[in-house]
């Protein structure tokens, strides 16, 4: 695959000759407390989450968790601001009927989504579109090989913020779980707070020269030094253009315009899908480093027998 | 409170030079094993091993009795943790790539037996492919006590935006959600699409005649020790089941 083929599967997606470069808020801790509680706030409001006026605070350096009633618990990430709500509802517990349909799910949880204001947390500077529906099923098979029948335990809808009309990859940047009862099982906001401040206005590279730089990365992965990899080697790809989101944990000070490449290779006894980013500016506004981190154990097993007594 | 090991692999410029596979390196591989390790370790469980790269052996999960050393690996610990590429057989059997011979490149699930006399109740795989939804049965003879495996009935992505997926795994077990919940909720970022399945196996109670009784099984009921309840051990004799749950979308 070559970087004319790769910028092709943009398909019809726009790619403007220049786009915002949009600050993001920093809030400090106060602040996230109180967006928890309004999260939380909401939920009751609707009756999506118990009441609780006991609820217990625990501060971590990366994330407050609040404990709520009958096992339910709230989390805000002080990095970014996200908000995720968990029901503790047992996980097999409460399935959908068999015969229940994708469109009836979808409508059931967009329903639920706009009596939660879900769209109100991309603020008035965004949009908060329906993506994708995912289900969560189970079944078993007896040893004599008979198979059960399928059950549907839960539907996760899920939603991607829009600035603009560029979309913020990454995670969904909203997800709602339910169960058969019709009880909210969980909900995920992954949206950074902005007063939709623009720190500058960039110009675009061509698709082609990131689909390119996007090639080069793949091939190092591969072991080649050139931008090309064999055709036969794809089993699919899809590039997009939007804003990235770095991941809830990890503190952002701008949404910057970005070439997001989805990629399935097909090795010999293997398949991999990758995602890879690099930034669609010719000025750098976020660093995605094609590597993360080292592993925090480097030494060798002749080193020593177990890393029990020395890796902690 | 729990034991637990990582091992994760990076690199296959080994594997590569020697023609076994193709496969390309990965990402951000210990950012999610370092992930899952930091938060099982700040709720004060013990890592027991955590090998990278040409340190991870086959033989870590392959039964001691069928020239392996599971019972001083994966076999002893109560959670095992790896990232790898993957896949699987023809017959079900999941199948991971290494980037060292020792002593194979490829370890096979055919010869693991996992909570046999010795310790394991969950094995976590991010890897693709490792329990094909059609084949999955082929799982079933790592299950020597062994509650439940972790892997993926398709494609697992890596890269800058599942990085945390290790993290979120690690969290979600030690706030309390059941192990399987706590892999196929971590795992996913409800975008990239992974496909993570949670697969145990249950008594006849359990299986009741076809009309499964999930709240017995393990799946529903298995948390992370100290943070909840815990199913007992199935010897293969009581087994009369396979249970698996998967999302997709």
């Amino acid at each position: 695959m070559d970087a004319i083929t790769l910028a092709h599967t943009l398909g019809g997606a726009h790619v403007p000759e220049a786009a915002d470069v949009i600050l993001l808020q920093q809030p400090r801790r106060e602040q996230l407390q109180a967006r928890a509680r309004r999260f939380i706030a909401l939920l009751q409001e609707h009756g999506d989450c118990p009441m609780d006026n006991g609820s217990s605070w625990r501060a971590r350096e990366d994330q407050t968790l609040i404990h709520l009633a009958n096992g339910a618990r709230a989390i805000v990430y002080h990095a970014s601001g996200a908000l995720r709500y968990v029901s503790g509802l047992a996980p097999m517990a409460s399935p959908f009927d068999r015969a229940t349909g994708l469109d009836e799910l979808i409508q059931r949880i967009e329903t639920r989504a706009l009596k939660l204001k879900l769209r109100d947390w991309a603020g008035p500077h965004g949009d908060l579109r329906f993506e994708r529906l995912f289900r969560r099923l189970a079944a078993g098979a007896h040893q004599s090989g008979k198979l059960s029948e399928v059950s549907l335990l839960r539907a996760i809808g899920a939603w991607r913020q829009f600035i603009g009309g560029i979309p913020v990859l990454g995670a969904a940047s909203g997800a709602l779980a339910l169960a058969g009862s019709g009880q909210l099982d969980a909900l995920h906001v992954n949206i950074r707070p902005s007063n939709g401040e623009v720190l500058d206005r960039a110009p675009i590279i061509d698709p082609e020269l990131g689909a390119r730089q996007l090639l080069l990365r793949l091939a190092s992965l591969l072991g080649q030094g050139h931008d090309t990899v064999p055709r036969h080697a794809i089993e699919s790809a899809i590039l997009q253009f939007g804003y990235l989101d770095l991941g809830k944990r990890k503190p952002q000070r701008v949404l910057a315009p970005a070439y997001v490449a989805r990629i399935v290779l097909r090795h010999r006894g293997v398949r991999q899908g990758y995602v890879l980013a690099v930034a669609a500016t010719e000025k750098p506004y976020l660093e995605l480093p094609l590597f993360g981190s080292e592993a925090v154990v480097t030494r060798g097993r002749t080193d020593f027998a177990r890393c029990e007594s020395t890796g902690r | 409170m729990a034991s637990f090991g990582v091992e994760a692999i990076r690199y296959f410029n080994h594997a590569r030079a020697a023609g076994v596979d193709t496969a390309g390196d990965l990402t951000y591989t210990f950012n999610r094993s370092n992930g899952l390790d930091a938060a099982l370790r700040s709720a004060g469980h013990t890592r027991a091993l955590y090998w990278a790269n040409t340190n991870v052996f086959e033989t870590d999960l392959r039964d001691s009795d069928q020239g392996g050393d599971d019972r001083h690996w994966a076999d002893d610990v109560d959670l095992f943790w790896i990232e790898t590429h993957g896949n699987h057989d023809r017959a079900g059997h999941a199948v991971l790539l290494y980037d060292t011979p020792a002593t194979e490149w490829h370890a096979n699930s055919s010869n693991w037996q996992l909570g046999e006399n010795w310790n394991n109740e969950w094995v976590m795989v991010y890897a693709c492919d490792t329990a094909a939804l059609p084949t999955i049965t082929g799982l079933w003879n790592i299950f020597a006590r062994m509650h439940i495996y972790c892997g993926a009935w398709d494609l697992m992505w890596d890269g800058i935006t599942t990085d945390e997926c290790g993290e979120d795994v690690g969290d979600n077990l030690i706030h309390g959600d059941t192990v399987a919940h706590a892999w196929i909720d971590g795992v996913s970022d409800w975008w990239v699409d992974n496909h993570p399945v949670a697969v145990c196996v249950g008594d006849a109670a359990t299986w009741n005649g076809g009309n499964i009784r999930w709240d017995l099984s393990a799946i529903n009921r298995d948390h992370l020790w100290g943070h909840g309840s815990v199913s007992p051990d199935l010897a293969p004799a009581q087994q009369a089941c396979l249970l698996w749950t998967w999302t997709e979308g």
